[in-house]
């Protein structure tokens, strides 16, 4: 049932103006698309210093709530960039990438990663003033640092994914797959 | 020098065949590795020269910024050169009559000597020894550079 | 900190290739904003 819904939602969205508007113009999509893959090198470059800095690999002679505190602005200017560019990408071509299954591991793994940055958050704020100036962060800090990276590594490779159509629901999937991409009987 | 040739037969290797082929392996450890190296060089020129300009961590060092931002600008150009190298083999003529491939390269190309042979012994030193206009200058220079690396290459797909 | 008058070779060199390297990238951009604005023109008019 929520697969029929989404697809509704999908359907109604690409009969909108703005949508057919941006994925059939020349340039338009091909801009908002390398907006938001360049913007990757702010957000999650700024986001892989501050978890390598927990991890111990990066200036580790600087305190890390310093760290954390300098380059969270820019990574969250790079965040409202990627967000935006990647609801208009989603709005261009909304029942492609509705169906897609990557699409929606991508969700999921953004999902977990903003958990994941909330719980880092928390106890950074509770235990930063007794270990900030060490090289390494205490352990659990360091496991929310080193799934952050590899929870935005499975966002960027699923991101990357989604241009690859090959479990897409014309093709002869599994029912699981065929369910969880979100096909619906025609 | 006629490199046509060479992009012929950079299409016949086992990297060439292994990426037209295999295209889970070309999407995966190519492109998406190639876009996670993008992160990490992009975050380490940024943080440096947004440094330099004193936009960022303006209460830390910029000497201990831009020494620790290079140690993993190598390590990123390693993986970026090792990825792209993959990623052109298996479409390389393609890549040959491509004008920002070869956009891309000039500037990558100018971007390695800039930073290997001017800004890195510029700035090994102290920075409070040098005059504050060619650092700006320096730091405006490496962005614009990267920007272009990148741009360029994200175009590649979008043409030819 | 007082400002150096002069300028070493170092900071020489660095702030011609920089300068080189600026004035290229900005004259590539505009040639290619200007070719996108041309290419535009043509398809929608």
């Amino acid at each position: 049932m929520i697969n029929e819904m989404l697809v509704q939602f999908a359907e109604w969205l690409y009969a909108t103006g703005g949508s057919r508007a941006i994925e059939e113009s020349f340039y338009l999509y091909n801009w908002i698309e390398t907006t938001h893959v360049l913007t990757i090198m702010v957000c999650l470059g700024m986001l892989a210093f501050i978890d390598l800095r927990m991890l111990g690999y990066a200036l580790p002679n600087v305190s890390a709530s310093t760290i954390a505190d300098r380059l969270n602005v820019p990574m969250m200017i790079g965040f409202a960039i990627m967000f935006v560019t990647g609801l208009l990408l989603f709005y261009a071509k909304p029942t492609y990438t509705n169906q897609s299954i990557w699409f929606r591991i991508k969700m999921v793994l953004l999902v977990v990663a903003f958990f994941n940055a909330i719980r880092f958050h928390r106890h950074m704020k509770a235990s930063a003033s007794t270990w900030c100036n060490e090289p390494r962060a205490p352990f659990n800090l360091r496991v929310s640092a080193a799934l952050s990276l590899g929870l935005w590594a499975g966002v960027v490779t699923t991101g990357r994914l989604i241009a690859y159509d090959w479990y897409h629901c014309y093709r002869d999937l599994p029912g699981w797959l065929s369910a969880a991409a979100g096909c619906v009987a025609e | 020098m006629e490199l046509l040739p060479f992009f012929e037969w950079a299409e016949t290797t086992f990297l060439g065949y292994i990426g037209k082929t295999y295209g889970g392996v070309y999407a995966t450890f190519g492109q998406s590795l190639h876009l996670m190296a993008l992160a990490v060089l992009g975050g380490s020129v940024l943080v440096a020269d947004l440094r330099l300009l004193n936009v960022i961590m303006k209460d830390v060092p910029s000497e201990i910024v831009t020494e620790q931002a290079h140690k993993w600008f190598r390590i990123a150009l390693v993986v970026i050169i090792c990825t792209g190298i993959f990623m052109a083999a298996a479409v390389a003529q393609r890549m040959y009559h491509n004008d920002f491939f070869w956009a891309k390269m000039s500037a990558l190309l100018v971007g390695i000597i800039f930073v290997f042979a001017i800004k890195r012994p510029l700035l090994k030193g102290s920075h409070a020894d040098l005059n504050p206009i060619v650092i700006k200058m320096v730091a405006c220079a490496s962005i614009l550079v990267w920007f272009s690396v990148a741009a360029t290459g994200r175009w590649i797909g979008f043409s030819g | 900190m007082t400002v150096k008058k002069e300028l070493d070779v170092k900071e020489k060199i660095a702030a011609v290739a920089a300068g080189a390297i600026i004035i290229s990238a900005l004259i590539y951009w505009g040639y290619q904003f200007v070719g996108m604005l041309e290419f535009l023109e043509m398809a929608y008019g």
